[in-house]
């Protein structure tokens, strides 16, 4: 691997002192990541990112002064170059699919080894989404979901639905099935690189269809003004 | 004013010669020639024929001339000292049942048939304009033939004489109180009638009410005799046809009264009905003239019987508090009272001109009824809205009631959902976190045990924590994401082992009775055969395979190891806690466990189990 021109700058959100103090350590063991900022409660970070950078935004959903989701909408609207990650102790469905609707692109788990947490985020700045058969699976049945949601003549409902190619849909079914990349890049004939390319895809379409519900509720319930609203 | 001046021609005989009047003369004696038959005639006899007789007016030919039907001549003599200049006219209150006017042998007027069958003018007033060339100056015969039927007795009331206009005018009103009102008030109950019929006809249950339209209807019937002047029937059945309607009328009013008094009984009934059956077949076989002779007597007891009915009528609406009742009661009793008066005219002791009373009553009690009517539907439709208020509040409390014991009932559900729930997970955390937990506490203790396999039965707790946590999000008959997610677990461990895994798993049916209990005995049972697996086998690859089989799904767990020695043993033999614990939660999930030899050394681990949709695939 190339090293980049300057470190990737990292900045961690975590409550519990010790698993904080585990993620610094396991970021300082590589050259290719710098901790640039390092934050135990919601709002100091959030204050942070009004005047600052970051190339990777790492965080903990529930936090003592609020939810890690809402961070996660305003880094994901403010500076949508920094790849998210949650930190979750068990990554399950629920957890993550709300944190990519927020626009993260995977989670690292807080019982992971510390070459496993740097490498990961080295990875996702390398353009991999890390993924597991749960959240395959529960991405999946939302999109059965929002078809069904669906008019008869193919309108929707929502503002926007999340329009898969028929690969991605394959590459989730495969995933959901519990096959891991290289399985599946090599069932498809495709490359690794190319498997990861497509989970990032389906991410941000959700992350972004996600965005256009939220105006939508939020115009519809009359909390904002739909002619203000900047595309 | 009257100038009637009779000139006696001998003391002890009236006379029958008047002087004409100033404005009414009223003959009240008269000479009188009987004639036997009936029909017509080209003129009257002499005046001075033998066999005149004079007589005082009305003559009722019941008691005059009793048995006798036939012809009656009636004369007078009227002195006019002045010939009339206008028209004059003979005004006759009531004759029975027919008369011609004769005026010094010239015929004035007929009213209908003289002779057989007569029309029936009984009580029809009559009126005789005549032209003043008729009257001449001086002594003029006025001559007055009374014809009925041959068996029936005949009659006149006093005629009167007087200038045409003042006699229209009487003749006019008794015409109308007579005959134009009284054919309004039949056409009335009859109509009556029949809408209470058709009310009884939507409600059964209210006899009281057919009764009430028969008595009406026939009360109707019998009100025709006074205005029908050509009967349809020959006449002795025309009188017992109008005699038999008015006994069976009043014993159906009657009836009516004692059942809306509440004191009609079956015995009573029935009773009445007889005795009205009784009266017409006595009246048709009591010869041509029984019903004008015996009519009267069988009314008694019926007047008795009304009598009767209106006491105990009266006596329950003095319990009640309805006015329309005791308005429709006091009709009835003035109904009866006008009865026993037409009875009293039948029975000939009244005044020969008096009118018949009960066809009069005939609108008010339509109006009564009608009253009594629209309060009892005023009533039910009141009653219907109140009972509909109190129907909507008690399905509104049983609807409260039916949903706080679904609120309960839910309640109970959830609790109980709950507390399965909570007793699976403090399973899984015992056989899994707990035990791991508590081997790792005991390896700390001993101070023998290297980090390396504390840490790893650390890891082994935290593992089965996720997979409890996994089990919570799992969709009911989802064995695909089961198997993912398991693999998603242990990939780590198998990645630390250097131990590859290779994964074979197809699109998998539904598995209906999946629920979430299955899900983790079949997690348990694949995260057990891949530890033995990884721990004790020595295998350098592992395998697992899912796909549908005949019968159901089949789930491998195959290793290229030194096996477990347990392929071709019999289940139970020589098997340790963990693999009976496979076993067993196999059997609870209604499939089957099996150790199978490899092909090319191992151990296969399957377990194979029913599902109802693959078969139907």
């Amino acid at each position: 691997m190339n090293l980049p021109s300057r470190p990737w700058r990292v900045v961690l959100l975590e409550d519990h002192a010790d698993t904080r103090a585990y993620f610094e350590a396991s970021i300082d063991q590589r050259v290719e990541l710098q901790l640039v900022a390092s934050f135990d409660a919601l709002t100091p970070a959030m204050q942070w990112f009004d005047s600052h950078q970051a190339d990777i935004f790492l965080t903990d959903l529930d936090l003592p002064d609020g939810s890690g989701l809402t961070i996660l909408r305003k880094v994901a609207a403010c500076q949508p170059h920094c790849d998210m990650l949650v930190i979750s102790m068990f990554g399950d469905e629920d957890h993550v699919v709300a944190s990519i609707e927020a626009g993260a692109v995977g989670y690292v788990q807080k019982d992971a080894s510390d070459a496993d947490i740097a490498q990961v985020l080295l990875d996702v700045k390398q353009g991999a989404s890390p993924i597991s058969p749960m959240v395959a699976r529960g991405l999946l049945t939302r999109l059965k979901s929002m078809r069904s949601m669906a008019g008869p003549a193919g309108q929707t409902m929502l503002p926007g639905k999340i329009t898969l190619t028929a690969r991605e849909k394959e590459l989730l079914e495969l995933l959901a099935r519990g096959y891991a990349y290289a399985e599946i890049a090599q069932r498809c004939g495709i490359t690794h690189h190319t498997v990861q390319s497509h989970i990032k895809n389906i991410y941000s379409k959700l992350a972004v269809n996600s965005r256009g519900e939220a105006v939508f509720e939020a115009t519809r319930w009359g909390l904002i003004d739909p002619i203000g609203i900047q595309h | 004013m009257w100038c009637v001046l009779p000139l006696a021609w001998a003391a002890d005989v009236p006379s029958t010669l008047y002087e004409a009047p100033a404005s009414v003369l009223s003959m009240r004696h008269m000479q009188v020639f009987e004639q036997a038959s009936a029909g017509a005639i080209s003129k009257p006899p002499l005046s001075d024929e033998s066999g005149w007789q004079t007589m005082q007016l009305p003559d009722r030919w019941s008691r005059s001339r009793p048995d006798q039907g036939g012809s009656v001549w009636y004369m007078a003599q009227v002195n006019f000292a002045m010939s009339p200049q206008t028209p004059w006219a003979i005004y006759l209150p009531r004759v029975i049942m027919n008369a011609e006017v004769w005026v010094n042998g010239i015929l004035v007027g007929r009213e209908g048939q003289m002779d057989t069958p007569v029309t029936r003018n009984w009580n029809t007033p009559l009126l005789f304009t005549t032209p003043s060339s008729v009257w001449r100056l001086g002594i003029n015969t006025v001559q007055i033939r009374v014809v009925a039927f041959p068996d029936n007795a005949g009659g006149l009331a006093p005629p009167q004489l007087g200038p045409a206009d003042v006699m229209e005018a009487r003749h006019s009103a008794q015409r109308f109180w007579q005959n134009d009102l009284v054919y309004t008030a039949t056409i009335s109950v009859i109509a009556l009638g029949f809408f209470v019929m058709a009310l009884w006809l939507r409600k059964r249950e209210r006899i009281e009410y057919c009764y009430f339209s028969l008595g009406s209807v026939l009360w109707g019937v019998s009100n025709l005799n006074m205005n029908v002047r050509e009967a349809p029937l020959p006449n002795a059945q025309w009188e017992m046809f109008i005699h038999v309607s008015m006994v069976w009328s009043w014993l159906f009013l009657c009836l009516f009264t004692l059942h809306f008094a509440r004191h009609a009984s079956r015995w009573l009934e029935r009773s009445v009905l007889l005795f009205g059956a009784a009266c017409a077949i006595f009246l048709a076989f009591s010869g041509p003239n029984g019903a004008v002779l015996w009519g009267p007597y069988w009314l008694v007891p019926v007047l008795a019987l009304g009598a009767w009915s209106m006491w105990k009528v009266a006596a329950f609406v003095r319990r009640t508090s309805r006015s329309d009742y005791k308005i429709l009661v006091s009709v009835e009793a003035l109904a009866l009272a006008l009865g026993l008066h037409d009875w009293l005219i039948q029975a000939g002791r009244m005044p020969f001109e008096t009118a018949y009373g009960t066809p009069y009553i005939a609108p008010l009690l339509l109006a009564a009824f009608a009253w009594l009517i629209a309060g009892d539907y005023a009533r039910a439709q009141r009653d219907l809205a109140t009972l509909n208020l109190e129907l909507a509040d008690r399905v509104r409390s049983k609807e409260m009631a039916l949903r706080e014991s679904f609120s309960k009932l839910a309640d109970l559900e959830r609790a109980q959902a709950v507390s399965q729930e909570r007793h699976r997970i403090m399973r899984d955390m015992h056989d899994g976190v707990g035990m791991h937990l508590s081997s790792a506490i005991r390896q700390l203790q001993g101070g023998h045990t290297g980090t390396d396999l504390i840490e790893q039965t650390l890891r082994d707790s935290l593992d089965h924590l996720k997979l409890t946590v996994d089990s919570m999000s799992l969709r009911e008959g989802d064995v695909t994401g089961l198997l993912g997610s398991l693999r998603y677990r242990l990939t780590p461990r198998l990645q630390a082992a250097g131990l590859p895994l290779h994964w074979q798993v197809d699109e998998l049916p539904h598995w209906p009775q999946g629920h979430i209990d299955n899900l983790r005995h079949l997690q348990y049972i694949v995260f057990e055969a891949m530890s033995n697996a990884l721990q004790h086998a020595q295998a350098s690859a592992l395998w697992l395979r899912a796909s549908t089989d005949v019968g159901g799904i089949v789930v491998c767990v195959e290793d290229n190891g030194r096996g477990f020695g347990l392929v071709g043993k019999k289940p139970g033999e020589a098997e340790g806690k963990g693999l009976q614990g496979m076993r067993s939660r196999a059997q609870s999930m209604g499939g089957q466990l099996q150790w199978l030899p490899r092909e090319g050394g191992g151990c296969c681990v399957a377990v194979r189990w029913p599902v109802a949709e693959a078969l139907a695939s």
